[in-house]
């Protein structure tokens, strides 16, 4: 239908403006009208796909009167910067806030499916459970909320600091595994995914990943003032200190992380990019990768799941087309059949297994067609961007959290979108932000929140610095 | 450090142009994914006309919009096509060829559009519309093939549709659920009807007298037998009269349930595991619990026996090559022949012996109970079998099931099967 191209066209103009305003400007409380304008179009670019899906009887009543209310809530958890006078730029938590409402809840409110595992669902889901899109809407809330509540109030700050000042990387490492050993105690109990209250909301991995494997990555490298001097090691004792760094994560989070294949893999590739970043050897991206390969043909000798994975769903997915090959085999015609310019949003047909969480590229890719990937391409970018172009870093614990975090969001965002259109093996792992999840969204949002926190450090001190 | 951060984020650029190259060339690729129900392709390219065996227009259209001649009649078997709704039957199953064949046509045709290569079906439309009469306002579906070649001759699945109107919404709401197609995707269970497949197991074993009982108990379950004090000389006569307790003796004493489950799972695409428990294998013996099969299996297991053993895999396109499969050994096939014509000659389908008289009618019923609330139960009635003219003249095989019903199947399913070979033997003889 041709209005829903126009709506569509629309909506990826205003996803455009948003992004290249974002990336240009600074967007601060000291300049209101820059913070009303910019939240004023990234609502004109979330209810209006609503009004179009809600018109086109995709999705029902209930759940669109509370998806509207985002914007009111987007607007009072923006006052809550206001009312504790933080002065820093809040681009990285519109462009998030953008990204989880005109992505991923526009997304999910499409595809009008219903959730019945999770937290949520089991107290408030009806008998189909609850909908996707209004469980997606209650966590992104209280995540926004609880994040921007930590940021203003300086307690995220504070507790950064009191991480820096008390804790050790070995710490973070035990953390690690208690709570990956938890996670398998727990499946050996229940039998299936997660203990049986939580499955579904609650992803120790996501936790290990973003937070314990940082933390501790960038309490190894400050405290043993290896993130200053690695990259002027001679190369065999580089490769030696990379080598125990390396033996380390296997013992903490590798090894017990082994029957989650795909964070693990996610796992090594950060550890990849950060420790050529540190060192300044570029070789060690190409070997990470290579590493990584090998280790997924690897396990694919012992682990028939990830045998059929690699094999069935990935290589060879013309040949097992009614079986593993299916789901892929949706995958790219839908791919197909949007056509360079996407399909219009309502016009596609996302009707396939786990198209809400690890293909929700799929939907979002066949109706928003080419110019709509290079947008959610954009916007982990600018994450990235935020971090690796603009700022001045120190190689010390908050540098060293500041370089790696932006890495797990795009990282894992890089790797679902390269698993959707058949580029690297499926594993499973969510896009950050626009996929279904409970306590991912905190994750991400309480990761968004960190790196502000931490720019903001750097701009209060270069301040300082100015002034005196 | 600097550079290298630069490097990095170059780095990931580099990596979404990758996605965005790859993202492209999919819609660029010539690699045929037609029949997917994602490829919005399908609800843009121009299709072909379809036409029934006899040359009979069933859809004609202009380009994308299509007009279904026979709306209702031909509703499961042709299905429908739609961006928000996917693709069903014919249409989705050869969507590929119906583009295909425009496409050709177009280019040596000069690309008029008129004289488009039409998609050939196996339904005759003569006897789809007597189905479909015949099933009248019941829920059920009606399957018929020719077991030779195994290709579809009519096929009906009540509520249908009619897919002009495209009302979609109101159909997926409605609770009958006139979009699905019961004679391919129903799961009933055949009731007596699957005795036929404890019957072949004991083709060749040494006949017994069996003097029914009242009723035939397995662990705490009891079975009615349906002819107390009768007794039964031969594995013929027990079938004509579909007694349950003959069956459940001999299944349960002679036939080993991998035997059975073999045997069953040659039929049914829910296959049955070899591990059953008694009291599940004395219900699957009766076609009931475990044992769930499509109408048209049921009309594929009658098409194997009058097909002397050989099964036709289905078709529904002319000049598509049926899979074949030698399931039953010929001299089983010819016995279970004989107990099927004994069957209307003196059995439970006896009120269809007239047609004896044009031609060999032979079958099966099967009434199979289904549980409603508060205890209450309601029946399942199948039935299956051939017809044939004398000297196995164009044969067909049937399967008629009518949900929901009150009566036996011999007495629900009798009048329609009339109907059925009414036309059969008055347009069937050449």
């Amino acid at each position: 239908m041709l209005i829903a191209r126009i709506v569509t066209a629309t909506i990826l103009t205003i996803y455009a403006g948003v992004l290249t305003s974002l990336y240009r400007h600074r967007i601060s409380w000291q300049n209101e009208s820059a913070v009303i304008k910019m939240t004023g179009w990234i609502c004109i670019g979330y209810l209006l796909p609503l009004v179009l899906i809600f018109s086109r009887n995709d999705g029902n009543f209930f759940d669109f009167i509370v998806l509207c209310l985002f914007c009111p809530v987007l607007w009072l958890i923006l006052g809550v910067f206001k009312r504790f006078g933080y002065s820093g730029p809040l681009n990285l938590f519109l462009l998030s806030a953008m990204i989880s409402a005109v992505a991923g809840l526009v997304t999910q409110y499409r595809l009008n499916l219903y959730i019945e595992k999770g937290l949520l669902a089991r107290f408030i889901g009806g008998e189909r459970g609850l909908p996707i899109a209004v469980s997606q809407f209650i966590y992104i809330v209280i995540s926004m909320a609880v994040v921007s509540t930590l940021i203003a109030t300086g307690y995220l700050n504070k507790l950064l600091s009191i991480i820096e000042e008390k804790t050790d990387a070995l710490f973070w490492g035990a953390v690690s595994v208690l709570l990956l050993v938890l996670l398998f105690v727990a499946k050996k109990i229940s039998g299936s995914g997660a203990p049986t209250l939580l499955s579904g909301s609650l992803q120790p991995t996501e936790i290990v990943y973003k937070f314990c494997f940082i933390l501790f990555l960038s309490k190894y490298l400050s405290r043993t003032g290896m993130a200053m001097v690695l990259s002027f090691y001679p190369v065999r004792q580089m490769i030696k200190e990379v080598i125990i760094l390396f033996g380390l994560i296997c013992v903490f989070f590798l090894v017990p992380m082994l029957t989650e294949m795909g964070t693990a893999l996610l796992l090594f590739l950060t550890f990849t990019v950060l420790i050529s970043l540190i060192s300044k050897r570029w070789y060690f991206i190409p070997l990470g990768g290579l590493t990584a390969v090998i280790g997924v043909f690897g396990i694919t000798v012992v682990s028939a799941r990830m045998k059929e994975r690699v094999f069935h769903a990935w290589l060879n997915w013309q040949e097992y087309i009614s079986q593993a090959g299916m789901q892929p085999f949706k995958a790219y015609s839908a791919f197909h059949g949007s056509g360079i310019f996407g399909t219009g949003i309502t016009n596609g047909y996302p009707k396939m297994t786990k198209i809400a969480s690890d293909y929700v590229l799929v939907a979002v890719g066949e109706e928003w067609g080419v110019i709509g990937l290079v947008l959610i391409t954009a916007g982990y970018l600018l994450i990235l961007k935020e971090v690796y172009l603009l700022r001045t870093i120190k190689p010390d614990f908050r540098g060293i959290l500041l370089l790696g975090l932006p890495l797990t969001i795009v990282v894992q965002a890089f790797f679902h979108i390269s698993a959707n259109l058949g580029l690297f093996v499926l594993s499973g792992l969510p896009l950050p932000f626009i996929s279904l999840g409970g306590s991912a969204y905190l994750i991400s949002f309480l990761t968004v929140g960190t790196i502000m926190t931490l720019m903001n450090g750097k701009t209060e001190d270069a301040e300082v610095k100015k002034g005196e | 450090m600097n550079k290298a951060k630069l490097c990095i984020f170059f780095f990931f650029l580099a990596c979404s142009i990758v996605f965005i190259i790859k993202f492209i060339s999919f819609p660029l690729s010539r690699e045929k994914v037609y029949s997917s129900e994602h490829n919005i392709r399908n609800y843009k390219d121009p299709r072909a006309n379809i036409v029934g065996r006899n040359g009979i227009a069933l859809v004609v259209g202009n380009g994308t919009e299509r007009k279904y001649r026979f709306g209702r009649i031909t509703s499961h078997f042709i299905g429908f096509y739609d961006p928000r709704l996917g693709m069903s039957g014919i249409e989705g199953d050869y969507s590929q060829r119906l583009i295909d064949n425009n496409r050709a046509s177009l280019y040596y045709f000069g690309g008029s559009g008129e004289d488009k290569a039409p998609l050939k079906v196996t339904i005759d439309i003569g006897l789809q519309k007597v189905c479909d009469e015949a099933l009248g306002g019941l829920v059920g579906a009606i399957v018929v093939l020719d077991p030779t070649t195994g290709e579809i001759l009519s096929l009906i699945s009540h509520p249908n549709f009619d897919p002009n109107k495209k009302d979609w919404k109101e159909l997926q709401k409605r609770g009958d659920a006139p979009l699905l197609n019961r004679a391919t995707k129903g799961f009933y269970n055949p009731g007596s009807l699957w005795k036929t497949i404890v019957a072949l197991n004991l083709l060749g074993k040494k006949e017994i007298t069996y003097v029914s009982p009242v009723s035939y108990t397995v662990g705490d379950k009891k079975f009615k037998c349906n002819h107390p004090g009768t007794r039964i000389n031969s594995l013929a006569d027990a079938y004509a009269y579909s007694d349950n307790c003959y069956f459940l003796h001999r299944g349960l004493t002679e036939v080993s349930v991998n035997d059975f489950a073999r045997t069953s799972n040659q039929f049914m695409s829910r296959e049955l595991p070899a591990t059953l428990k008694k009291i599940d294998y004395a219900f699957s013996i009766i076609g009931q619990g475990p044992v769930l099969v499509s109408p048209l299996q049921e009309s594929l297991l009658a098409g194997t026996i009058i097909n002397d053993g050989r099964m036709q895999g289905p078709v529904s396109v002319k000049g598509e090559k049926s899979e074949q499969r030698d399931i039953i050994s010929k001299s089983s096939a010819l016995s279970l022949q004989q107990m099927m014509v004994g069957v209307v000659k003196k059995g439970t389908g006896r009120k269809l012996s007239n047609f004896l008289k044009q031609g060999v009618v032979g079958l099966k019923t099967g009434t199979a109970e289904k549980d409603l609330k508060k205890g209450k139960k309601i029946n399942i009635t199948s039935m299956a079998g051939f017809a044939y003219f004398k000297g196995k003249k164009n044969p067909v095989s049937f399967a008629v099931v009518v949900e929901d019903s009150r009566l036996l199947a011999a007495n629900q399913c009798s009048p329609i099967v009339a109907k059925i070979l009414n036309y059969y033997f008055s347009h069937y003889k050449e």
